[in-house]
């Protein structure tokens, strides 16, 4: 019997995995191009300096004259400032090239996981694949180039400039990758990976521990979902399952406790209101696992303030999410049993117990995004009115610890902004671009401080009204 | 003006009517009497005897009513006992002081001023003149039922109920922590309606603010309060109901209408207890500017219920509210002084 079909697989299979190893340098070399497009304002600069250093020949010439001709040094006079604001604009123009490239150098130096984790696969499997290894092998091999696949069309997408007047796509997934930063180290390592947009948010572990985001919303209001993907990431690193459940629903619900743990009820928010499907609350599915343990998790934080607005605020989600599974017709019951089932509220305790460190009770202790809830709920405030300029990101300081915090609870604050802890206090429809502006403006100021204001997220103005 | 009246009267004395001569002279020696009082407590605030919170109090009060439109009151005093001299418009704070804990009672004080102060413009008998409303309410209710004790019992509410709304929930924590006895919460005196009572209108006055104030920290804090008063009531076992008055009833209700209706005194209405409780996260000595006074009040008392939550040593939480306590008191003045 003939081994053509494997044999053509494995050259296939060995072709790609080289082609993963050359990650990099596939990389560099869209950088290269871009590079050269990068330099169009400096190269443009110097063309300028020339025609700049002719007008001021040609003014001092035309002073000669000016008796003669008055009219003729007015007029190169005119040109030499016109030639100074097209100098004035373009140097602007520079800098900004400038930033972009060092933003896009350090998307792949800096992001070290990329190389040590998918290229060490490639470079390892490449070598051993046979014949009689293929199909063991085919499994991982197709992973590890979904997220080749993936990686490429998310750095391609970053560094293509999209996006609109209030955010580029590259600002947001700068800050998509300081979301994970937030967790702390994880048994001394620290996640130095990269988020990109993809078709689908990311349910699972990655190779690279590439985090995707998935469309339609690559927005300020999805970036919770890197938190989830990191969740992932976090439980297999503490090789943590569900007790007594291995199964996809459950490492899914465990990595939703999580990132509701680490961000807040901006993830439970963006969750519930973006992504779950209540329609799909028809039994033990996804949809209503994951949702009751989102809502336990963050009930079980809000304990120990039972009136507080931590507690109204899940109260109102828990009511929002059953109305939405009613109108959907799905099933309540199913919801409300999940709920009450061990497994929601083992995952929440994990989660809680992994993420926050214990009191001297043996209790987990209140995180630090509730610490600072009343901070919180005052920048929700600010953004709502359209003035994140208010907002002083050194109030979300904390003492012997470098995690950005900010960034959670600028996210928070921007969900708090959408949403109120009761129905009147939801922003309208027409200011949710203004808070969107307004946060992303200020998470910026995290992930680099001393950069520009970027061009599209300055003042976000104040709220616009709809046009009639 | 109070010595020119005496002055006066005494000048038209008639020894013959020896009634009347007793009156004058007694009403003369009050005013002595009073005189001097007011310069040993005019003393005692400026050797610093009250810890200096009586001029907090007056400067805290000067800006109220700055803000709200209103006249200023003439001086705030430290006293054996609380009292606002209509006439003469002095407030007097109690000594011992309970530190920035005890302050939100200048508010109540204030109370007292304010019903005889707000004004508005109406139309009576086809005529526009200006009416003290809460006075007027006071006087015609009173005089109506003919209970002079509705006028005392009717001004302490509202001054309860214009602390709770200024003041926020610093007032009641106070009110309930420091100043009223479970035991006796039933107890009415010739010019004090009842503890369970003067709670009650508080905590209808921060339910209200509570419904229209964003992100739901008010909402939390007012059932706190509610829980702590019933609890100690029923440890104590006693009732927490009120016993139904047909007079005072209407008039309390009336009282808080007027009050939350007033357009001048909602510009020092206590909202945003979000901010306060801001505040309260970052230690007060690395704040910038606080909102307002009472935002830094009821922060010190967010900042006190977290330890009192973490703590289980006595000594420690005294140690430790007692530094809240201090570093409020200078927070406080800085925003009097720079606010």
């Amino acid at each position: 019997m003939g081994d053509l079909v494997l044999r053509t697989r494995v050259a296939v299979a060995r072709r790609n995995l080289k082609r993963v190893r050359e990650l990099s340098r596939t990389v560099e070399m869209r950088l290269a191009g871009l590079g050269e497009f990068l330099n169009l304002p400096q190269t443009l600069r110097a063309d300028l300096d020339d025609a700049w250093r002719m007008s001021h020949e040609l003014e001092a010439l035309a002073r000669e004259y000016q008796y003669e001709s008055p009219q003729l040094l007015e007029e190169v006079q005119s040109l030499t400032q016109q030639l100074n604001k097209i100098g004035r604009d373009l140097q602007k123009k520079c800098d900004e090239a400038e930033q972009l490239r060092n933003e896009l150098v350090q998307l792949f130096s800096q992001r070290r996981d990329v190389d040590d984790f998918l290229l060490k696969s490639a470079r390892q499997l490449e070598p051993n694949l046979t014949v009689n290894n293929y199909f063991q092998n085919q499994k991982r091999i197709d992973a590890l180039f979904s997220e080749y696949v993936d990686l490429l069309r998310g750095v391609a997408l970053r560094s293509a400039g999209f996006g609109d007047d209030d955010a580029q796509l590259s600002d947001l997934f700068l800050i998509a990758d300081q979301l994970p930063s937030l967790w702390g180290r994880v048994d001394g390592w620290s996640w130095q990976s990269l988020a990109v947009p993809s078709r689908q948010d990311g349910s699972g572990s990655s190779e690279a521990m590439v985090l995707r985001v998935g469309f339609p919303e690559w927005t300020i209001w999805a970036l919770p979902f890197v938190q989830h993907g990191f969740g992932h990431v976090f439980a297999k690193k503490r090789q943590f399952a569900a007790p007594g459940r291995a199964d996809a629903i459950s490492a899914a619900a465990l990595a939703d406790a999580l990132a509701t743990v680490a961000t807040g009820p901006a993830y439970a928010c963006a969750a519930l209101l973006l992504r779950l499907d209540p329609a799909e609350v028809t039994g033990p599915t996804e949809a209503t696992v994951r949702s009751a343990t989102i809502l336990v998790t963050l009930r079980q934080i809000a304990a120990a303030d039972p009136d507080g607005p931590l507690a109204i605020l899940t109260d109102r989600l828990c009511a929002e999410w059953r109305d939405a599974v009613s109108t959907a017709a799905g099933d309540v019951g199913a919801f409300e049993s999940a709920m009450a089932a061990p497994l929601s509220a083992d995952l929440a305790d994990w989660a809680r117990r992994e993420l926050l460190g214990l009191d001297a009770d043996g209790d987990p202790q209140e995180p630090l995004w509730l610490q600072h809830w009343g901070t919180i709920a005052t920048w929700a405030g600010h953004l709502q009115e359209g003035h994140h300029e208010n907002i002083d990101l050194a109030d979300a300081a904390i003492s012997d610890d470098d995690r950005p915090m900010a960034l959670a609870y600028v996210l928070d604050a921007a969900w708090l902004a959408r949403v109120g802890t009761q129905a009147s206090e939801d922003a309208p429809a027409y200011a949710e671009d203004v808070i969107a502006k307004g946060a992303i403006a200020k998470m910026l100021e995290v992930v680099r401080p001393h950069a520009r204001p970027p061009g599209g997220a300055g003042r976000a103005g104040p709220s616009r009204r709809p046009n009639r | 003006m109070l010595a020119d009246r005496a002055d006066s009267s005494l000048e038209t004395l008639d020894p013959a009517n020896r009634e009347d001569s007793r009156k004058r002279l007694q009403k003369a020696q009050d005013l002595i009497a009073e005189t001097l009082g007011f310069l040993a407590a005019a003393s005692a605030r400026r050797i610093n005897l009250d810890d200096g919170m009586t001029s907090l109090a007056q400067d805290w009060l000067d800006t109220l009513s700055d803000a709200a439109g209103l006249p200023q009151i003439a001086v705030v005093i430290p006293a054996p006992s609380e009292f606002t001299g209509m006439v003469t418009q002095v407030v007097r704070l109690r000594l011992p002081v309970d530190g920035v804990w005890g302050l939100p009672v200048a508010i109540h004080e204030y109370g007292h001023f304010v019903a005889a102060q707000m004004a508005r413009r109406a139309e009576r008998d086809g005529i526009e003149r200006t009416v003290i409303p809460v006075e007027d309410l006071l006087h015609s209710t009173a005089s109506k039922e003919d209970l002079p004790l509705l006028y005392w019992h009717g001004h302490e509410v509202f001054s309860d109920a214009f602390a709770a709304a200024t003041a926020g929930p610093a007032y009641t924590h106070y009110c309930i922590r420091y100043r009223f006895d479970p035991l006796t919460a039933h107890e009415v005196t010739a010019t004090h309606p009842s503890a369970v009572r003067r709670i009650r209108v508080q905590l209808t006055v921060l339910d209200m603010l509570a419904s229209k104030d964003r992100g739901g920290f008010l909402i939390g804090e007012v059932a706190g309060l509610r829980r702590r008063w019933l609890a100690g009531l029923e440890a104590n076992g006693v009732d927490p109901g009120e016993a139904p008055d047909p007079q005072l009833d209407p008039l309390e209700n009336e009282l808080v209408q007027l009050l939350l209706a007033d357009e001048d005194l909602s510009r020092i209405r206590y909202s945003d207890h979000a901010a306060a409780r801001a505040l309260a996260e970052q230690p007060l000595d690395q704040q910038r500017q606080a909102p307002s006074v009472t935002h830094a009040l009821n922060a010190a008392w967010c900042r006190r219920q977290a330890i009192e939550k973490d703590e289980a040593d006595p000594y420690v939480i005294a140690r430790r509210v007692d530094d809240v306590a201090r570093a409020t008191k200078q927070f406080v003045r800085q925003v009097i002084d720079h606010g």
